[in-house]
């Protein structure tokens, strides 16, 4: 699995001023979950607390409606 | 009366007066509630993560409107006796 973000660790949201994460963005919200699916811990990618907990939801509402997937992205069939 | 915004994933085969209908039913029954409807954000045709019920594309479609909270519990239940509409998921504006 490729190691994001070891270098120099900072909230993303913070840094673009993002006020409410939004469960629609799925591109951005890719870039914190793993190949698997699999919400990023943020002592990996770095994120604050309180985006972390806002992007926790995001994840799992994005998921209801099939932006992300649940299992992965190579579990199509079985 | 609260905030919403509504996600509805339509099914792809649907054609333009077929969708149409399908969101008109939608608007007819939030406003039977006493709803407001505020406006489409129509997405289109999108390839779903996951399999919902036999399809793997689905016709994404967000509505914002205003409804009484006590409502939704039966919109949902109306949602789901249309089988042209694989996904609705509500969510509370802030």
């Amino acid at each position: 699995m490729p190691r994001r973000e070891r270098h120099g660790k900072f909230c993303r949201f913070c840094q673009d001023k993002v006020e409410h994460i939004d469960y629609k963005d799925e591109k951005r919200l890719l870039r914190f979950v793993t190949e698997q699916g699999k919400i990023i811990p943020r002592r990996v990618t770095g994120t604050c607390a309180r985006h972390q907990r806002q992007l926790a939801v995001a994840v799992k509402r994005a998921r209801q409606i099939a932006l992300l997937p649940f299992v992965g992205r190579h579990h199509k069939h079985g | 009366m609260r905030n919403y915004e509504g996600t509805f994933i339509l099914r792809p085969s649907l054609d333009e007066a077929g969708l149409e209908e399908e969101m008109g039913s939608v608007e007819e029954l939030i406003k039977a509630e006493g709803g407001t409807i505020t406006e489409w954000d129509k997405w289109g045709k999108r390839r779903l993560s996951y399999e919902i019920k036999g399809e793997n594309d689905g016709y994404y479609a967000f509505l914002t409107f205003e409804v009484d909270p006590a409502a939704i519990a039966r919109l949902v239940d109306a949602y789901r006796l249309r089988e042209n509409i694989l996904r609705n998921m509500n969510i509370v504006m802030d």
